[in-house]
């Protein structure tokens, strides 16, 4: 096994080969990064809608809690081929990628609007009724209150949460988008063995994904006194 | 939009995906009940084992939860074999989940024995509790409603996890939504179908494990 | 809070419908017709990059193979530019039903069953259906396969299934995702053999030449046509497509590029027809 991999290695890791697994780790890295920003916005007025101070406003409230709950109750899988399959009957002709960023986008959504419901939540019902008795509207309350004490328990779990979909970006190779577990799959095919391909991309993975972890973990030391692991949320 | 939803050719097919729905909760039982056995042993390692015990145990944790599952289960199935060792797909999906998943379960299970505090055992020890009810009755009753809510999570994310095994051939409740997608071409209506299964599915299990959790163990452990 | 709720829950009501409206308006699925794939100057061909030697990923990892030198054929004809995309078993039906590309190819064995979802062109080539497995195993008739102990490494979605379902009912199936991973299914073990189409085989089966193979031609199964599959009633780029075909088999390209990608000749020709 490891001399298949030395004899293998200088074909494997040849220019063109290079330049296919920089491509498909560059996708890697838009796709999760992209699509953890993109749907934490949306997963933030989520998190606004649900929330009975901000916008008492019944019907949306409703949306958001059985959106975040739905969507976080779906295998990423299943929600990409629900994802893809939908795009094809409204006639969308997106790329295989636009496909795989939607679906992270509506994923993330819901585990961003849990962070950040998380983060209002620690925000003690003494504060909302001191801005509400001081006659504050809700985009001052938001801004001048409830966000400065709320991002220090939103932004570590964000990282986490942007790690899982590193992660889970890898399932997209099932509809062919050219990524890291992709282009494993495409090399296996080609003849290279099982350990160099898939090995190669595991530590690919984990290069992005590790340092993710520490900066999460440096930044939650500096936020708060109290070290606790970079918690990841419900995700598969 | 001119494509017409035909739901009455899926609905023959849902008995065969709540079948495949039991075998998902099956290996999800399995690979979680594994995953805590190595947690377990893990967070014992990291409390009490020699140095060189705790580093592999942090270089496994950070390994398994810094990579894809899917690529984690690629690697079981596809290259143990170039190595002279070959599992069935089914045996492969529960050893790659419960391998990831025992990575999860340290970490969680690490923290709630941390969670315990000096206090509680010089409490005990004042009452005068000997080992055995101090274990009984101080520390098993903490560890438990530290514990139970973020292992009921864990639970319901290894019920979600399992849809990867569809990849490798085993036909849980993906695996056989894949099936009849080939056979019927209805595809958005068969993924949605068993999208509304996994919804459903899990909500049922949060709800058993928080009424469990209630009643057994007093937790208050929240479905939403 | 400076909102009284009625008018609240007015806003949110607005908000729904309006979210409706927009969600209801999307544009159209629609194949395009000759006119629109000239005007466009682009042919969007779906191909399947996990079967070679129809198509695969080559040194250079560009997609390359029978097929997009057949389709790049078509589209100098056409005289526009090649778009090829990548498509995979589960999805290549409906991307051409939905317009993403004017056709595809990809071993699309023209089947009744598939012929109400999509149309067909004239074959492009024949598919000759057999046994593959390890030499070693010597499985050489249906009737071998159809043993409880034997397992069939398959592919979900394809031709073989209903038929060896009814053909060799005891034999056990093991449903994979793509050829790739069932060829390897049958190298590690995990599989006995695998009934289905075997022109291509001796191309895709040569990473794996630690095994010796063994392929027995079953002409029991008969022969299918694979065809260029263009979305329902688009007739101007169907009949157009089958008109270069059939000068493509005229002029020997397609045999040629058979030849060169399959290692060998097409089993079963097919004969350049005037009448379709």
């Amino acid at each position: 096994m490891w001399s298949t991999l030395r004899d293998e290695a200088p074909r494997f890791f040849g220019y063109y080969n290079l330049l296919f697994i920089g491509e498909a780790f560059l996708h890697t890295l838009a796709l999760s990064y992209l699509g953890a920003l993109l749907g934490f916005v949306i997963g933030f007025a989520l998190a606004l809608f649900r929330h009975p101070r901000l916008f008492p406003i019944l019907p949306l409230r409703l949306f958001a809690i059985a959106y975040v709950e739905v969507f976080r109750r779906i295998p990423f899988l299943v929600k990409l081929m629900c994802v893809f399959f939908a795009f094809q009957i409204a006639g969308w002709r997106g790329s295989m990628f636009t496909v795989a960023l939607t679906t992270v986008v509506l994923s993330a959504a819901a585990f961003a609007a849990e962070i950040v419901r998380g983060g209002f939540d620690a925000v003690h019902r003494a504060q909302w009724d001191a801005a509400e008795a001081m006659n504050m509207g809700r985009a001052d309350t938001l801004w001048r209150v409830v966000l400065p004490q709320s991002w220090p328990v939103i932004l570590p779990p964000a990282f986490g949460y942007t790690i899982g979909f590193v992660k889970s970006t890898s399932i997209a190779s099932q509809i062919g988008v050219l990524e890291l577990t992709y282009v494993a799959k495409v090399l296996n095919t080609r003849g290279f063995s099982a350990l160099i391909c898939f090995g190669t991309i595991l530590l690919l993975y984990f290069a992005i994904c590790w340092p993710t972890k520490l900066l999460g973990e440096r930044i939650e030391r500096r936020l708060t006194t109290r070290v606790r692991p970079v918690a990841e949320p419900m995700m598969a | 939009m001119n494509y017409t939803f035909q739901y009455g050719q899926v609905v023959q097919y849902i008995p065969y995906l709540l079948g495949g729905a039991w075998l998902s909760l099956q290996l999800a039982a399995i690979s979680f009940v594994a995953g805590a056995a190595i947690g377990l042993v893990n967070a014992t390692a990291l409390s009490f084992g020699p140095r060189p015990a705790r580093i592999a145990v942090r270089a496994y944790v950070t390994f398994f939860l810094n990579t894809p599952l899917l690529v984690q289960i690629f690697f079981i199935f596809f290259v143990l074999p170039e190595a002279g060792i070959l599992l069935e797909p089914y045996t492969a999906c529960a050893i790659g989940m419960s391998l990831n998943a025992g990575a999860y379960l340290t970490e969680i299970e690490r923290a709630g024995f941390q969670s315990l505090r000096r206090s509680e055992l010089d409490a005990a020890q004042s009452l005068g509790f000997n080992l055995r009810q101090t274990v009984w009755y101080v520390i098993l009753p903490h560890i438990v409603k530290a514990l139970y809510p973020p292992l009921s999570n864990q639970f319901i994310i290894q019920v979600m996890t399992t849809s990867i095994a569809a990849i490798f051939a085993v036909e849980e409740l993906t695996g056989r939504t894949y099936n009849v997608n080939a056979i019927t071409f209805r595809s958005l209506e068969i993924f949605s179908v068993a999208a509304v299964i996994y919804v459903l599915l899990t909500l049922i299990v949060s709800t058993a494990l928080a009424l469990v959790g209630r009643r057994v163990f007093r937790v208050k452990a929240k479905v939403f | 809070m400076p909102i009284d709720r009625r008018t609240a829950f007015r806003a949110g009501l607005a908000g729904a419908a309006g979210a409706a409206i927009l969600a209801s308006t999307t544009r159209e699925a629609a194949a395009r017709p000759l006119d629109d794939v000239v005007r466009s100057n682009e042919l969007r061909v779906g191909v399947n990059p996990t079967l070679p030697p129809r198509a695969l990923f080559n040194d250079r990892n560009q997609i390359d193979g029978f097929e997009p030198e057949v389709a790049a054929a078509i589209a100098r004809k056409l005289g526009v530019r090649l778009n090829l995309i990548a498509v995979g078993s589960p999805d290549r039906i409906p991307q051409v039903a939905a317009g993403r590309i004017d056709f595809v190819m990809g071993a699309m064995s023209r089947t009744s069953d598939r012929a109400k979802v999509i149309d067909f062109t004239v074959p492009v080539h024949s598919e000759n259906y057999g046994i593959v497995a390890p030499a070693a195993k010597n499985l050489t008739t249906l009737d071998q396969l159809n043993n409880a102990n034997v397992t069939l490494a398959q592919v979900r979605g394809t031709t073989a299934i209903p038929y060896i379902q009814r053909r060799v009912p005891n034999a056990r199936v093991l449903l994979l995702d793509n050829y790739p991973d069932r060829n390897r299914a049958m190298a590690q073990g995990r599989a006995d053999a695998s009934f289905d189409g075997i022109d291509a085989v001796r191309v895709a089966l040569r990473p794996f030449n630690q095994v010796q193979w063994q392929i027995t031609p079953v002409a029991e199964y008969g022969v299918t046509y694979s065809c260029l599959g263009v979305a329902k009633n688009n007739s101007s780029l169907k009949d157009w497509l089958s008109l270069a075909l059939y000068e493509l088999h005229m002029d020997g390209t397609i045999e040629r590029s058979w030849t060169k990608w399959f290692d060998g000749p097409m089993a079963t020709k097919v004969p350049a027809s005037p009448f379709f």
